[in-house]
């Protein structure tokens, strides 16, 4: 009951004017940066982060929220219409979407994908509204062990267990420990690895490396690529209606991808590539058993599950992210990186301290998915007309936008140039298919890893054995123990196949 | 997904049975030395660190000397496995970012294109050389103009007049909007 006191004040403070303005220009955002392929919503929010200084917290990250979800929206329609995902959590939703519009059933994809999303939005929303607390009622217990463990689950998951290259995947994990290491060590006062720059001393800007990594870094990319430009070619759609028997065809899909999505968000797993790879292998498997072959052809229940799947994984990814202070996918990363620069953290204190705002921003999650239901079920073949802009603008627009933003946030010239060479090694990890969410993880989680474990040891006077002295932690640890066994006795069985 | 990495790996074979010398597809190899320096980097600095004198268990140097040697194994590893006969480059496993789409994942790992690539870097010099003396209306404008032309721009008068239109917008909404101040260069101080 308190919870729902609580989350009815937070939608009164979400829907003032401005912070329904700031929700929808997030959500507009989102289902922009969706719909384009190669700008992803980390990207987008990583930008976005040094402009909203100037806002409120609560606005920033309704504002991000906004993004977030809208990311996971717009990504359906250009999968659907043509065959180009925005974001790889809508690959498995091209598989039957393309399909479906070739046989001019784009309208039914489309209102199946977003009234699909929008369930699972709902649904899982109203998860992390209960479940969040609960986190952290778990949370509050927490010293310096647990939170090393949970370090040491993010860092593994998402750059061994997830990831498809294991070297690759720990090698950016480095990178991203390395580069967080730079500067006053904040327990000793030891100088590190400043190079004996003064400027070096605070360190190096969140901004600067997610801003680098993710804006320049692909661009430079995009430049490599430049004659490779897919053709753009919008499929003429008419208006979304679903049929009684689409519908009919959709709920269970959309239930099943919803609870396969849920538990997703939950775990360090890098985003939600994978439920939706499940839900689609689920949807083919149930189908063929019911004797139904229209898989491959278009069939309505490949794109269902998915998009619920999507949907439902990006937002209980806010669980372990605001009770934990616990990343589980890039965009989450950024947005822990964006409370750090607020100079607040996430986890038990978060929900004290700043309890109207988390309140507010989980009240938003709810006003935003029903404005992304209302922006893309009549709009979307007005979205996917975005692909049509040339991209040499849209890549000049992101270059100018990153500079500007990295400058502005502390007016200092060397924090481009900083810019800059993280975003050449953000081109040399894209183009030699490093994953970047480790390397995010790295720099965002790495101090908290360090202190964590420096100050256990402290309390321990040297005894290791303290790391493994709670429940908690051993639990953690076990879980990480169990991934890594069963993923590489996943990875030993897909070489010997190959 | 299955029958998407199915793909991707059968093209990535045809692109490197084309040319045949060692370091056809082998540039990989540089990574992994560039990360073992880096790691080398590490663990020489941390050596050298002045610690001070009240640091008990774990000092700073701990963290570094971990990580630095993490590296230096990880990198002599990708250069061991990039170098070893047979090699075959595993680039289209990497779908467990958010970013990757399917086009792109098809085509990392092939050639690039270096004249749009050096074109965006060397505008990236040019704006930092700029942004200070010739104020931000100009190397904005140039940021713009160049990344644009670089990747593949059809009407480079157009873009010109865009650019300019661009950075000068830019600056009137950070120092009168936002009272963010941006550098107005020396052109504007002079009058």
């Amino acid at each position: 009951m308190e919870t729902l006191s609580l989350l009815l004040d937070g939608f009164g403070s979400a829907l003032t004017p401005v912070n329904l303005l700031l929700c929808l220009a997030g959500v507009v955002l989102g289902t922009v940066v969706g719909v384009l392929p190669g700008l992803g919503t980390a990207m987008a929010i990583a930008l976005l982060v040094p402009v909203t200084f100037q806002l409120d917290p609560t606005g920033a990250f309704i504002m991000f929220a906004g993004v977030y979800f809208g990311g996971q929206f717009g990504g359906a329609t250009t999968a659907i219409l043509l065959n180009t995902p925005g974001q790889s959590s809508s690959m498995a939703t091209a598989f039957e979407g393309f399909p479906m519009a070739r046989n001019r059933r784009a309208p039914q994809a489309l209102a199946t994908a977003v009234l699909g999303s929008f369930l699972a939005s709902i649904v899982a929303v109203t998860l992390v509204v209960f479940f969040s607390p609960l986190m952290v009622d778990l949370a509050v217990g927490f010293g310096p062990p647990e939170y090393f463990a949970l370090t040491v689950l993010a860092f593994l998951a998402t750059s061994a267990v997830v990831a498809g290259d294991v070297l690759r995947g720990l090698s950016g994990l480095g990178l991203g420990l390395a580069l967080a290491m730079v500067g006053i060590d904040e327990q000793s006062g030891a100088v590190r690895f400043t190079l004996g720059s003064p400027r070096l001393l605070d360190g190096i800007s969140i901004i600067v490396v997610t801003v680098g990594l993710l804006a320049i870094g692909e661009v430079l990319y995009v430049a490599s690529r430049a004659r490779r430009n897919p053709a753009t070619e919008t499929v003429a759609s008419g208006r979304p209606w679903l049929s009684k028997r689409d519908l009919g065809r959709s709920w269970r899909p959309w239930l099943r991808g919803t609870a396969l999505g849920v538990p997703f968000g939950v775990i360090p797993a890098g985003g939600a590539e994978i439920p939706t790879f499940l839900s689609y292998g689920a949807e083919r498997t149930l189908s063929r058993r019911r004797g139904d072959d229209e898989f491959g052809r278009g069939a309505i229940e490949g794109v269902a599950g998915p998009e619920a799947a999507n949907n439902a994984t990006t937002a209980t990814s806010l669980v372990p992210l605001l009770g934990l202070g616990l990343p589980t996918s890039a965009t989450a990363a950024i947005m822990l990186g964006a409370f750090q620069q607020y100079g607040m953290r996430p986890g038990p204190l978060l929900f004290t301290q700043e309890s109207d705002l988390v309140w507010a921003l989980l009240a938003s999650l709810f006003i935003g998915s029903v404005m992304l239901l209302l922006l893309n079920l009549p709009f979307a073949p007005v979205w996917a007309k975005l692909l049509r802009i040339p991209r040499n603008y849209l890549y000049a627009g992101i270059v100018v936008f990153a500079t500007l933003g990295v400058y502005t946030a502390r007016s200092s010239l060397f924090d481009v140039l900083l810019l800059y060479v993280v975003g050449a090694l953000g081109f040399m990890l894209r183009r030699y298919g490093f994953p970047v969410a480790p390397v995010l993880i790295g720099v965002i989680l790495g101090p908290l890893a360090e202190t964590s474990l420096r100050r256990a040891m402290a309390m321990s006077q040297g005894d290791v054995g303290v790391l493994f002295a709670s429940p908690f932690a051993v639990g953690i640890y076990a879980i990480l123990l169990v991934a890594v066994v069963v993923s590489s006795v996943l990875r030993v069985r897909r070489a010997r196949a190959a | 997904m299955t029958t998407f990495v199915q793909r991707t790996a059968s093209r990535r074979r045809d692109d490197e049975s084309a040319s045949g010398s060692f370091w056809t597809g082998r540039s990989e190899l540089f990574v992994g030395v560039l990360v073992g320096a880096i790691g080398g980097f590490l663990l020489l600095r941390t050596a050298m660190m002045d610690v001070p004198s009240s640091v008990s268990f774990l000092g700073p140097r701990f963290f570094p000397g971990v990580i630095g040697a993490l590296l230096v194994v990880l990198g002599v590893s990708l250069a061991v496995r990039v170098a070893l006969p047979g090699h075959r480059s595993t680039v289209t496993d990497t779908t467990a970012t958010e970013e990757q789409t399917a086009t792109e994942a098809d085509a990392a790992g092939a050639r690039s294109d270096w004249k749009p690539l050096l074109l965006t870097a060397g505008t990236l010099v040019a704006h930092l050389a700029l942004l200070r003396t010739a104020g931000w209306i100009v190397a904005g404008a140039l940021l713009f103009w160049g990344v644009s032309c670089a990747l593949g721009s059809e009407h480079k008068l157009r873009d010109l007049g865009i650019s300019v239109v661009v950075s000068s917008a830019v600056q009137l909404a950070f120092s009168a909007g936002l009272g963010l101040s941006l550098p107005s260069g020396l052109l504007l101080e002079v009058l």
